[in-house]
């Protein structure tokens, strides 16, 4: 009676952590034989997802709220930011995308009706199987403990159910059947629209300061001029273009935009373009994971213990690459604030 | 990692430690072949644990290092570990799955109930009894429940709230 009171919740939650699962071998088979290694990620995958939140609150710029979501969500998949670009902008900025993601992560005390539901069968259960243990104390030769010692071995279960739960993983609030399987679709979206929304705000910010840009005007030259920033507008390089006898479209060029800094501010950068390619701003390492990461290439949030280094370089990278972003912006802001002609800042110097 | 991995220990050793208190402290007081079977469940999913953590640190050390691995240099030294660190974890996960499973039905069933194992032979060796009668050991026994479930409570505590904490958003990310 009592085992059965125990048992059958318990196995009712592990058949539904299983189906969470899809039934695939080795996420089950770790979380049963190892509930350490199973707790260890799932704590690694909030004290990321602190990390993240900590690190971003120290920047300033206004979409550290949807790129720290974003790297909370992409969690589950081995990404890394290509190296094949000097310097990083990463700027999801679209109203309607952040709102998109604040909304999914935001459900997140909505419980799962069927797990919500097993888990208080669990806990009641326990509770029952807790006053039994106490109160019949000689109802076998065993001594009535065989239910609650067996409950208590399992106790681990709910905890991870639960804990899955409140961790925000990228399709916390969804069914919990459908989660495993849509958890690498969702990621792989969210990693696709900060590429898609990173391109339009590259778009957006060439044609901004080609605007702003006096056409006629020499342009400035870094060693006499004393601002930070100087500006190579694209007349430049058309310029260079129809010298060389070749005309082109300049906004077709993505190198039109030269950001060449001074070298007394950051001397440890090179001069370089801000906007890379923002097609190739996040790559899916998995093709590349050999026999010595296998480990990260399922997407199932039980190897997340396998991706932190992998993890915590994509932050660093993406979270610096956001904060030179923001002096940036500040300091393009300074120049075109402190001149109200463009034709002063230069010939003045 | 280093808080990863203590507070998953609390949450394994707390529950497994618990259970272990609860069937010990049932007479016949002793490591019977219950206790043994969750001593044993516990120390190889710790042993896992200590063994992926490894091995996650060596493939990151070989996948960071330049140069050709061989099989003397850091590089290759460190991938090879990385890999049979991950698959002997692995192996031991499934063994260890499967032996939870195993354990859970025979009491399910009450296999284990009999003389060799009520009587905590694998504990007490050759000096083993058995009890017919409950009568003066109820003080023994709540106390060993009482303090095992609070123990279970405890860990279980420690590591939600650990998890409550961390996961929490914070205010104002999204206005500066």
């Amino acid at each position: 009676m009592t085992l059965s009171r125990v048992s059958f919740p318990s196995t009712l939650l592990l058949v539904q952590s299983l189906i969470r699962t899809r039934f695939r071998t080795r996420p089950v088979a770790i979380s049963l034989g190892s509930p350490a290694l199973a707790a260890y990620s799932l704590a690694l995958t909030s004290l990321n997802t602190r990390f993240v939140y900590r690190r971003a609150q120290r920047i300033k710029h206004e979409s550290r709220g949807a790129v720290a979501r974003a790297l909370v969500s992409l969690q589950q998949i081995p990404l890394e930011l290509t190296r094949d670009e000097p310097l990083l902008a990463f700027i999801p900025v679209k109203e309607q995308w952040r709102q998109e993601v604040a909304d999914r992560l935001n459900r997140r005390y909505v419980w799962p009706i069927a797990i919500g539901s097993s888990v208080t069968w669990v806990v009641i259960a326990f509770i029952f199987t807790l006053v039994d243990s106490f109160v019949d104390l000689d109802v076998s030769s065993d001594g009535g403990a065989e239910g609650h010692a067996v409950g208590t071995l399992w106790l681990w279960l709910a905890c991870l159910v639960i804990g899955w739960i409140w961790v925000p993983t990228f399709t916390r609030g969804e069914s919990s059947s459908a989660a495993c399987h849509t958890r690498h679709t969702a990621a792989n979206r969210a990693a696709k629209r900060i590429n898609q929304t990173a391109a339009k705000a590259y778009n957006s910010a060439k044609t901004k300061i080609s605007e702003r840009l006096p056409e006629p005007n020499p342009l400035p030259d870094p060693t006499h001029s004393q601002s930070t920033v100087s500006l190579q507008s694209s007349a430049e390089t058309q310029d260079d273009h129809t010298h060389n006898g070749v005309s082109e479209n300049p906004t077709a060029n993505h190198s039109a935009i030269t950001f060449s800094r001074s070298t007394t501010l950051h001397s440890t950068t090179p001069q370089t373009s801000i906007y890379p390619n923002p097609e190739r701003l996040l790559i899916d390492v998995s093709d590349e994971l050999g026999a010595l990461n296998r480990d990260e290439l399922p997407l199932a949030a039980t190897f997340n213990y396998s991706r932190i280094m992998r993890y915590l370089v994509l932050v660093d990278d993406v979270l610096r690459a956001l904060e030179n972003l923001t002096r940036e912006d500040d300091e393009v802001g300074s120049v075109f604030r402190e001149t109200s002609d463009f034709g002063n800042c230069v010939t003045d110097s | 990692m280093f808080n990863a991995s203590i507070f998953a220990l609390v949450l394994q050793c707390g529950t497994t430690t618990a259970a272990v208190i609860i069937v010990v402290f049932t007479p016949t007081i002793g490591l019977g072949c219950r206790s043994l079977g969750y001593t044993l469940y516990g120390g190889v999913s710790i042993l896992i644990l200590f063994l992926t953590i490894i091995s996650t640190i060596s493939a990151r050390v070989s996948e960071t290092r330049v140069g050709r691995p061989t099989t003397f240099s850091i590089k290759g030294f460190t991938a090879s570990t990385a890999i049979v660190l991950r698959k002997l974890s692995l192996f031991l996960a499934f063994l260890n799955a499967v032996w939870l499973i195993v354990l859970s039905s025979f009491q399910f069933s009450h296999t284990l109930n009999n003389c060799y194992c009520n009587a905590a032979v694998t504990g007490n060796g050759p000096d083993s009894y058995i009890i017919i009668s409950f009568e003066g050991w109820i003080s023994t026994i709540k106390a060993g429940r009482v303090s095992a479930t609070i123990l279970a409570a405890a860990s279980m505590a420690i590591y939600m709230g650990f998890l409550w904490f961390t996961s929490a958003l914070p205010t104002g990310l999204d206005h500066s």
